[in-house]
């Protein structure tokens, strides 16, 4: 029985060429002397994780008018920190293939993630926020921690579905029941290891109880916001079938007209298709 | 700063370390540019215009960004167009116009609208191509910065870039706001014109009203003067009918229409006084006089009513009273007469006592305190706060009884008080009541020449009088008047009839009346002292039954010498002459 976040952490998951790249990726840009070139090198040096930038950018959820063919040209486009963030998400995606699959699907669990990060990045671009691809990179990890837990504690885990089912609670509530926390502190703790910026860890933490976030707490609101209106949208799951507590003053926080709403679930909603089939591959 | 090209991993530390500290140094010089953006306008009077702070936007971007030239293009809501509002250099602002064109047309100027960082794009017109950035608050884009870069453009640093949205995000905030206080401005300028507007009908709305109470108290002013001069006519025809040799009862009948007569004439002047203190048109005089002899006169000519109801009238004084004040000894008499006539009226058996005492003060100030006491019927305590105001009697069967308008405590009171004192009552049902009178009048200056004394007892004059006055029975009655002063009377019925009888024989003193047909009192008295003739120097005496002090100045202003106030009492009368005409050798 795990006690800790950080029990379940542990040598749980190799991240390896991700940790590698994302560091490559950090040294490059705070390097003084460094240019889109030498990022775009950096990035091209896994052609895997090109392809899906690529896609990415190109895909109508950017609309950007002509093609962009190079990752050096998607740089002066997109801008750096944002390319960097999609690349340090789009990885994360990667290393989840062997989660054990009659537990949960994993594939309906990435969807909730995409429509959750398409969601705050749309929120973000409402709030002109300059870099909106963390948003949606924080949108895209806020649930890390539930296929960890997956992994890592499967029999509390499927203690903790078949308790959520016959109940109605919400999963976090009975994770938190069971383990004594719930899957934010357990992908906080990841990102935090990997030292991925505050702003994800944040986001991770306090999604469901957005009040608690000191350091970042607009930005926490957002992602708290966009989960709720990804699991009311319906685009795919985490595990969790109902629409988890929504808290007023978060919107508040935001200081958005709820105006923007019918537009903004459309925008998502058309942008969902392209962006799964950027991130997924093109069979999703 | 170009990059390396090559692996970072080749740059030595010495190099990494020295493009470092070149890195900070260039960050804080552009935090310094970035940081004077946008600090001159807030709380500054004047509205910064759209050129000031895009031309302070512009200049800080050329500091930071690697840029050869710049342009904002702003957005007009009105043509759905992007016009271009500054650049530099201003030269090449056709070469900008047809970038943009190029720019919206491949869709690029769009898609860098939505976003808030730098995007650097191939350029139609430069080879170094173009970096946009959008120009936007949260409630949308206001417009599109657009800079060329040098044909080999160094590369913009991650710090650089945020630093440019920064700029650009302060740009559009200040221009906002300038926005929203131009249009403050705007609605403030409405909001003074409604005002003002609300100002000027208040204004004629208050003109109108005082217009029109102008009008009432103008409207009163006349009344009183055609109800004083049939009023004149009986109160002087019962005098002479008094005169004549009566039979008894008739006497009786006689003394009633006399006193009822005097009765209503009080009633009438009250109703004046009270209208004119309404209007603010009365004004109290300040001119030397005697305080006691003015309670003496008032006291002495009530006694004679106290004494017909078996009450004792009683008059005091205490120490150190000046005999010379500055104050309106004419309004004096009028509060203490109204109260001192009150007291007698109120009380069945016993005494009224007038006590008067001088009251400590500064050396330019006489306070004099007035106490009258009476031992009548008193006033319920909780209705002695209320005596003062208008139209209250303490009981309303007190009317009935006792008759009188209510109006003579409401005048005593703001007579009072237009004199700079103040009047308190205080009363027990059935053991009388005290009425406190405190006024403070001006130290007078010692006056050189004693007023002539008034000769004492019956008046005999002597004198050639021409009396101008229209209305037939006040004729008979001033001539009797005047008759049995011992005085010559010669009638004119209007100011031209005076003229010519002057330049007809010589007279002693002429009493005109101010209201007449064809030619006035006022203007026969200009004619009279614009006369070279020896009667232009005659002593004039008006009578009129316009009783506003305004009256009495335009009558000296016109040059009479004297006034006496209509209905004319032939005491008032007697004392008036006697100051004019020489008296008879022998009575």
């Amino acid at each position: 029985m795990p006690r800790r976040p950080e029990d379940l952490i542990r040598g749980a998951i190799e991240v390896g060429t991700i940790q590698t790249m994302y560091q490559r990726l950090v040294q490059v840009i705070d390097h003084p002397l460094s240019s889109a070139a030498d990022v775009g090198k950096v990035i091209s040096e896994d052609p895997g994780l090109t392809a899906r930038l690529l896609r990415l950018v190109n895909s109508p959820i950017y609309g950007f008018p002509s093609r962009i063919d190079t990752v050096t040209q998607a740089i002066s486009i997109v801008g750096m920190t944002q390319l960097r963030d999609l690349a340090i998400g789009t990885s994360f995606i990667r290393l989840f293939s062997n989660v054990p699959s009659h537990l949960v699907d994993m594939d309906s669990f990435w969807r909730h993630s995409i429509a959750c990060g398409l969601t705050a990045r749309q929120l973000a671009a409402h709030r002109r926020e300059a870099n909106v691809e963390r948003f949606f990179v924080a949108g895209l990890l806020h649930d890390i921690g539930r296929p960890i837990i997956f992994m890592r504690a499967p029999l509390e885990a499927a203690s903790a579905l078949l308790e959520s089912n016959r109940t109605g609670e919400l999963l976090f509530q009975v994770e938190q029941k069971l383990l004594g926390f719930h899957h934010g502190a357990v992908g906080s703790a990841l990102l935090e290891r990997w030292r991925l910026p505050n702003l994800l860890v944040d986001g991770a933490a306090w999604h469901h109880s957005p009040r608690l976030a000191t350091r970042f707490p607009a930005e926490t609101a957002v992602v708290h916001v966009a989960d709720v209106i990804a699991n009311a949208l319906e685009l795919g799951s985490s595990g969790e079938h109902r629409v988890p507590y929504f808290e007023p003053a978060a919107w508040e926080l935001l200081d958005l007209s709820p105006t923007i709403l019918p537009g903004l679930f459309k925008q998502v909603e058309t942008q969902f298709v392209h962006a799964v089939q950027a991130i997924l591959g093109p069979d999703h | 700063m170009t990059g390396l090209g090559a692996d970072l991993e080749l740059a030595t530390p010495d190099q990494a370390a020295q493009a470092a500290r070149t890195m900070n140094r260039w960050l804080l010089d552009a935090l310094d540019h970035v940081a004077s953006v946008g600090i001159a306008q807030p709380g500054a009077q004047e509205v910064a215009t759209t050129t000031d702070l895009l031309a302070q936007a512009g200049a800080a971007l050329f500091r930071i960004a690697p840029i050869t030239g710049g342009a904002f293009f702003l957005l007009d809501p009105e043509v759905a167009d992007f016009p271009l509002a500054w650049c530099q250099p201003a030269a090449r602002q056709d070469e900008f116009r047809a970038e943009v064109e190029a720019q919206i047309r491949d869709g690029v100027f769009a898609w860098a609208l939505q976003n808030n960082h730098p995007v650097v794009v191939p350029a139609a017109t430069h080879p170094g191509g173009a970096m946009l950035h959008a120009l936007a608050t949260r409630n949308g884009p206001l417009g599109l910065f657009l800079g060329t870069l040098a044909e080999r453009a160094p590369f913009i640093p991650d710090g650089c870039q945020k630093l440019i949205s920064i700029v650009m995000t302060s740009c559009a905030t200040n221009l906002r706001s300038e926005g929203l206080r131009a249009e403050l401005k705007g609605i403030n300028r409405g909001l003074e014109a409604s005002i003002e507007q609300r100002t000027t009908e208040l204004r004629q709305a208050r003109d109108t009203a005082f217009r029109a109470a102008q009008v009432k108290s103008e409207f009163l002013a006349n009344m009183s003067h055609e109800i004083r001069t049939p009023m004149n006519a009986v109160l002087g025809t019962v005098a002479m009918l008094l005169d004549s040799n009566l039979a008894g009862d008739q006497r009786g009948l006689a003394e009633t229409i006399a006193s009822s007569g005097r009765d209503l004439l009080t009633i009438i002047n009250d109703i004046l006084d009270f209208s004119k203190l309404e209007a603010g048109k009365l004004r109290v005089e300040s001119i030397p006089f005697d305080p006691k002899e003015t309670v003496t006169s008032v006291t002495s000519l009530l006694a004679a009513k106290a004494e017909a109801k078996g009450i004792k009238l009683r008059t005091g004084f205490g120490e150190g009273i000046a005999p010379q004040v500055l104050g309106d000894p004419g309004r004096l008499r009028q509060v203490l007469t109204n109260l001192i006539d009150n007291a007698i009226k109120f009380t069945e058996q016993g005494f009224v006592m007038v006590h008067v005492t001088r009251e400590p003060g500064p050396p330019d100030v006489q306070p004099i305190t007035f106490t009258i006491k009476d031992s009548g019927i008193g006033i319920a305590r909780e209705k002695v706060a209320s005596i003062f105001e208008k139209f209250t009697q303490a009981d309303a069967s007190t009317t009935r009884k006792y008759g009188g308008t209510g109006l003579g405590l409401t005048i005593c009171r703001q007579l009072t008080e237009l004199m700079g004192g103040s009047i308190v009552a205080t009363s027990e049902p059935g053991a009388g009541s005290t009425f406190t009178v405190r006024i403070p009048f001006r130290t007078a200056e010692p006056v050189a020449t004693p007023e002539t004394p008034r000769p004492a007892g019956p008046t005999r004059l002597h004198g050639r009088i021409l009396l101008a006055e229209d209305y037939p029975a006040n004729q008979r009655i001033a001539r009797w008047m005047l008759e049995r002063l011992g005085c010559d009377v010669t009638i004119a019925a209007d100011g031209r009839e005076a003229l010519a009888r002057l330049a007809a024989e010589p007279f002693d003193l002429v009493l005109m009346d101010c209201q007449m047909p064809e030619m006035d009192g006022y203007d026969a008295t200009r004619a009279i002292r614009s006369s070279a003739a020896a009667y232009g120097t005659i002593p004039i005496v008006a009578m009129t039954a316009a009783a506003l002090s305004t009256d009495r100045d335009r009558c000296f202003a016109v040059g009479m010498n004297d006034y006496i106030s209509k209905p004319v009492q032939p005491e008032d009368l007697a004392g008036v002459l006697a100051r004019w005409l020489p008296a008879a050798p022998t009575a």
